[in-house]
Order: structure tokens, then sequence, then C-alpha cells
């Protein structure tokens, strides 16, 4: 057994786990290292883990939306960062109008209830939009087809949107109500970030039941396995592919808001850094399974927020927190290499890919 | 299987990109001139040949928020002097100002090519312009090569200041250094006691300029920097920073950024409830910084040119009357305030003006009277004494510090440093 596995290692191999090995004793000499020499207290480390639960909850609500799409259809759409900024871009002429009324003042919850549902409501336009547009005719093409027909919906949209909002930075309505913070079991948790936690893991749970118990969410299912039976057995299979687009369009939609509620602006390019790191997400997660985009998700949320603090640092690398977004690629590659799968997913390479 | 009706959805998703992708890149190549001689004055001197004048801004592109006031304050000053009849050069005659004005579309590449255009084209002897700090240092040896003196209003020491310390012959500029904007900040830290400063900024050529100019000074200042970080242009999220600033013993945070990023993390450090004060530097002082920060604005302190708040500036300051003027010309002709870096322009069209009414249109002459006869000139930026040793001209005194409350810009009298924020 043994034998057979050094029979078959090839120089790249090595290579590969030369790179994998010192990665990994990169990452635990510069931790060692941080943890040495003290320089972050406790209540610091818990700072970073909450806001990278936080920020990770929104990753893993977008990723949601490629991985639903890539479950079904077996491509990636590259246009839905442009559909989660689509939603609160929009939404936030809704808060400024309700804000100037004085209406989200007097009632702050209901006012971000219609916010939020306006947020939702266009990017689930949007998406099915795209998928009526961009991908349906192309449902037969070759699989590169969609893939640049996406790119260039992800791009038009966002010239759309700038054409239509314009290109400065809009800064949403600030509500008393989510000011402040609060203290859970000693840990400081702001009063924001812990509406996005919570939200988000509503939302998630939302869906899991959505997928799993209702009839749609079975012909969903269905489709995902095998398109051509499913519409053998009389699933409309068209409209179950434009339910996914909405149902992971509305989830993008009301990330946006929760990504407004930490960040407070909005722009027309907001949708692409996001976006690309809850791809990196969905494929942490294992692409195409939804509670792995859910795991992926909080999984590059934390790792972001503590890596550059607790690895970069202590290996004495001077601007530690520019390298947020390389931690966050590096970690896609890495796993695309060592573990295709993902977290809690299937083999890319030989099942469906 | 394809029905012409993907091929028609196809072509307008690449039509919809090929648009954006060209938008805003209008051709380099047609000068907009300003109004030349339309009419000539009944009495008086002479009326001689026009003068010309070479300008190039960042009209378009990233840098159009500072390219644009500035092309404006150019048009809108040439008319000003073209409607009083011209310059009067030492000839005696008037000479109506051609201005010679191209965008170089917020790219160093575009600003060379208009550049060696103005020199070989338009035959002008005099340039000013170069919006960004790149588009100016990659003009330095087109001009020196032609022996064409050039007035950029672009900030980086680079572009006027050789590795050697020694400055570029042909080259000036009217904006100040960041050396003296570390200076103001100092003064005020002073007032207060303050000696242990975290220092956080931008990572590119504004950004380092400034955090290098902080430091070089700390020394001499008796101020220590207990941390030091950058983030990349674009980032919206600063909360490992803020986070890591929190657990050190800084007494007072030290930003060098611009409102893109300057007001997210301005927002993220009062949500964080850190609760030392916050400064940043000149980067700050255009009206976006306080609309997207909003209440997270109110009481961050930064130093600026006197422009900003030229009304509240005491009687005594000997650039408040000129402030107020072109304050009030530009509110006039173009429906909004003007900006610091319209004034940069306006200085550096000016000191060329003087030059041609003292000169003419010789290269060299006008270079020589830039670099010794510009003393005591009170212009936007700061009351100038251009010397062989010093391209710039302006230093501290060109600098007020600014405390932002209620919405809005209030000058800080030195006397009242230590009761602010």
């Amino acid at each position: 057994m043994l034998k057979t596995w050094f029979r078959r290692l090839s120089g790249t191999d090595l290579i590969m786990y030369a790179i994998g090995v010192t990665v990994t004793i990169a990452i635990i000499w510069g931790s060692l290292a941080t943890l040495a020499s003290g320089k972050y207290s406790l209540p610091q480390w818990q700072d970073l883990v909450v806001f990278g639960l936080a920020q990770g909850s929104i990753y893993a609500l977008i990723a949601l939306g490629y991985t639903l799409v890539y479950g079904i259809l077996r491509m990636i759409n590259f246009a839905h960062s442009e559909v989660f900024m689509s939603g609160p871009f929009t939404a936030y002429f809704v808060a400024r109008a309700l804000d100037q009324s004085g209406f989200l003042e007097r009632s702050p919850v209901v006012g971000m209830l219609i916010v939020t549902a306006a947020s939702m409501l266009t990017s689930l336009v949007i998406a099915i939009l795209v998928e009526r547009v961009a991908y349906r005719p192309l449902r037969n093409a070759p699989r590169l087809v969609p893939l640049i027909t996406a790119i260039g919906a992800s791009y038009a949209l966002q010239y759309v949107f700038r054409g239509l909002y314009g290109s400065g930075v809009e800064r949403y309505p600030e509500l008393a109500i989510f000011k402040g913070e609060w203290f859970l079991a000693g840990v400081r948790v702001l009063r924001t970030q812990a509406v996005v936690i919570v939200a988000a893991i509503a939302l998630m749970a939302v869906l899991y039941v959505f997928v799993m118990l209702s009839k749609t969410g079975k012909a969903m299912r269905a489709v995902s396995e095998d398109k051509d039976a499913a519409a053998l057995m009389g699933i409309d299979v068209d409209r179950i592919i434009a339910t996914t687009f909405a149902v992971g369009g509305a989830l993008a939609g009301a990330a946006g808001i929760l990504y407004v509620l930490i960040f407070g602006q909005v722009q027309f390019y907001m949708g692409f850094v996001p976006g690309i790191k809850a791809f990196t997400a969905a494929v942490l997660g294992g692409i195409g399974n939804v509670p792995g985009a859910m795991v992926g998700g909080l999984f590059l949320g934390v790792f972001e927020s503590v890596g550059p603090s607790l690895f970069l640092d202590g290996l004495g690398i001077p601007a530690p927190y520019q390298l947020k977004d390389v931690i966050a690629f590096a970690m896609l590659v890495l796993f695309l290499i060592f573990r295709p799968s993902g977290i809690l997913g299937e083999r890319l390479a030989t099942k469906k890919a | 299987m394809k029905s012409p009706r993907t091929y028609v959805l196809i072509g307008l998703l690449l039509a919809a990109l090929t648009v954006s992708a060209c938008g805003g890149a209008p051709s380099a190549a047609a000068p907009t001139s300003a109004p030349a001689a339309t009419s000539a004055p009944a009495t008086g001197p002479e009326q001689g040949e026009p003068y010309l004048l070479g300008a190039f801004f960042s009209t378009t592109g990233p840098a159009s928020s500072l390219g644009e006031p500035e092309a404006n304050t150019v048009t809108m000053l040439a008319e000003q002097i073209n409607a009083q009849g011209g310059v009067l050069g030492p000839d005696g005659k008037l000479h109506q100002l051609e201005v010679k004005m191209y965008d170089d579309q917020s790219d160093a590449t575009v600003a060379v090519e208009v550049v060696k255009k103005l020199i070989d084209e338009d035959k002008v002897t005099v340039i000013v312009g170069g919006s960004g700090s790149p588009a100016s240092i990659a003009v330095i040896e087109t001009v020196t090569g032609a022996s064409v003196p050039f007035v950029s209003v672009a900030s980086s020491s680079k572009i006027v200041t050789k590795d050697d310390g020694s400055q570029h012959q042909w080259v000036f500029k009217t904006p100040q250094q960041n050396l003296p904007v570390a200076q103001v900040q100092y003064e005020w830290m002073a007032a207060h006691g303050f000696n242990q400063i975290a220092s956080l900024g931008v990572n590119n050529a504004f950004g380092a300029d400034s955090m290098a100019a902080l430091k070089m000074l700390a020394g001499e200042e008796g101020m220590e920097i207990v941390w030091e970080g950058t983030f990349e242009a674009g980032d919206t999220d600063f909360n490992a920073q803020l986070t890591a600033i929190a657990g050190t013993p800084a007494e007072v945070l030290v930003v060098h950024a611009t409102p893109g990023e300057g007001a997210p993390l301005t927002v993220q450090f009062r949500d964080l409830g850190l609760e030392m004060p916050i400064i940043h530097n000149h980067g700050i002082g255009n009206r976006a910084f306080i609309d997207t920060a909003g209440d997270a604005a109110e009481g961050v302190l930064f130093p600026i040119g006197k422009l900003l708040v030229a009304s509240q500036l005491p009687d005594s300051d000997p650039q408040k009357a000129t402030l107020l003027q072109y304050q009030a010309d530009y509110q006039a002709r173009f429906g909004k305030p003007p900006s610091t870096f319209g004034g940069h322009a306006w200085d550096a069209v000016m000191m060329v003006k003087g030059a041609l009414e003292a000169v003419g249109t010789d290269s060299a002459a006008i270079r020589g009277y830039l670099e010794s006869e510009i003393t005591n000139f009170v212009g936007i930026s700061g009351i100038f004494n251009i010397t062989a040793q010093d391209h710039t001209g302006i230093g501290k005194e060109s600098l007020v510090l600014v405390e932002i409350t209620d919405g809005d810009w209030k000058y800080v009298d030195p006397a009242q440093y230590a009761s602010v924020p």
C-alpha cells in the first residue's frame, strides 16, 4: 500500500507537498511568534473574530447564490456580484426618501424592513433578468459560452447602474437603533454585527428548510441531479432554474443591506470584491453544496479577519493588513489544489465538472 | 438551434461593454482655446500678438475631481485677463492671453504626449498643469529637454526636488509639500501634550510621502510613532488595523488618506468606540468627506490651505482678500464654490501672468523671473517666496488647522489648539 503510493509519487506532487508543508509551517510559526509577542490582547482577538463572523455571514449569503446556480446549471454566475450591488444601491433611494420624510426616524424597524424588501426585490428581478437574457438562450451552448456572457453581463450591469445612479459614493442614513454595543458572555459585539449575524443565520435556515422540505426545493434538487429525468417527471426545468436565480438574487439583496449596516455606503463598484470573496467561500465550502457555502463564508470571514494579525504580523511582514485579500485568494488556490471538494463538498473533478 | 435573437442579445452585451470601455475618453487632439481677441479696447495701449499659455489637466478619468476645478480656474482667469484687454507686455502693447488646453485623461503617458504637442506644434513658451503627481513627474524630462518652464499644480515633493535635494531647473509647483502638513499636526499634538502616535495611511505615493514626512519630523518634535500601518486604495474594511491600534498606547491617530477611504475609515473608527482623537491630512479637504462620513466626521481635524475657511480667517490675514475674491469669482462663473485644487491653478496662472508682463514670452526669461522674482507673492495656496533652492516657495504658514463641526469646516486659531476637538 505505502509502496505503491511512493511509486506513484511524481516530481510535481513533491513540489505540491513542499508548498503545502511550507505554508503550514509559516502559518504555525507566525501564529506562535505573534502570540508569544503578546502584541494583541484577548478582547482584541475577540473583536477580530466577531467582525470576521459578521463579514463571513455576508459572504455566506452571497455564496449561496453562486452555489445554488452551480448546483443546477454547473456554471459560475459571475454577474452575481452585480446582482448583489443592484439591491442596496437601488434601495438607497428608498432609504433616503424614507429618511427625508422622517419615517425612518419614527419607525426604524418597519422602515428598514421596507428598505430590505426593496433591495431583495431589485436583486431578485436583476437575477431573473440576467438568467433570461444572458444564460437561457445559451442553455445548450458549450460551457465556456455562458461563462463569457456572465462576465459581459457583469460589466454591463455595473455600467448600467453607474449610468443610472452616478459614480459617486452614497451614504445610507444612520439609525440610532443600530448604534452601540452589547456584551455576550464578556465578548463585545457591536449592535450592527449582532443584527447581521442573526439575520444571516435566520435567512440561511429559511433557505435550508425551503430547499429540503418545500415542493419547489425538491424540484430544485431533482433538476440538480438530472435535468432530463426531471423534465420527464413533469418538472418545468426553465421555471425551476428561474426560481433558483430568484432565490439567490433575493439572498444577495438581503446580504447587500447587511453589508450596508456594517459599511454604511454604496457605489456602483461595491459588488466586485465581496462577490469574488463569496465565490471563494463557495469553493471553500464545496461548490454546489448549500451548507458548504454557509460554512465556507463564515470560515473565510474569520480567517481573513484574524489571519493578518495572527500569522502575518508574527512573520515580520511590514504591511500585513493589506495582505488580507492575498490570504483569501491564496486559500482559494490551496483548496483547489489540495482539497478541490471543499470543506463539506463533493469532488468537483470526478462527479460533475 | 440558436435563434437570431440570441445573436442580437450577445451583440447588445458586447456593444454595452465597448461603450463602457471607451466612455470618457474623448480624443486629446482637439485643444479647447479660451476665447481670444473678441473686442479690442478703443483707447489705451496698442494691441500686440496674443501670448500663448500651454495648459494640461486631468479633466476626465480618476483625477478629474482635481482637474475640473483647475481647468475651470484657468479658463476663468483667461477670460478675466482678456476682458481687461490682455497682458500688458514689456513692449508696452496689450496681448490677449490664448490658452492651449488639453486633457491628459489622468494618464501620465497621455500627459507626456500632450506636453510634446504643446511644445512642438502649438509652440507655447510656458506651461501650467499636471493635475496628478504622476503626470507632473512624467513630463519633467520633456520640459527640461525643450527648456520650457513648467508650473505644476500637483503636490509630490518629487516634482521639483531631485534625489540629491537640488531643484529641477525648469519645474516649479504651487501646492504645499507634505512636510509642513506634519508640522501643523505636531503643533496641535504638542498643545495637547501628546507624544505617542498611531499613523495609518493609504499605500500609494500620496500616503507614503505623508507618512514619511510625519516619521521624519517625529524625532525632532519629541514624538514617538508607536504604531504604523497601511491599507490599499479602494479598501472599505479597516477593522483589523483599528483593532490593532486600540491595543497600543497611542494617544492620537493620524490618517493619511483621501475621502474614498478616509470617510469609511473614520466611520469604523467611531463605530469601534476608539476614544483617542483622529487627525487627517489635507487629503480629505473636500465636501465628499463630510457627505460620506456623516456624523462620524464631527470633531475630525486636518491642516489645509486657507481657501476652505477663507471667510473665517482674521481680517489681518494678508491672503484673505485674494481668497474671498477668487471664491466670489468662481462661484459667479461656475455656480459652485472653488476647491483647493483650483487655487493651485490660480497661483500658477497668476505667477506666469506676472512673468509675461515683466519679460514677455522668452522661455529662459520666464524661468528666470519665476525663480528670482516671486517674492511675497500673495496667492491662494500661500504667500510664495520662490528661490533657486526652493521651487515651491510656501511652508507651514500657508496652512491652517480646520475642525469639522456641524457638518462644516471651522477655522481653528493656533491659540485654541489645546481645546479642539
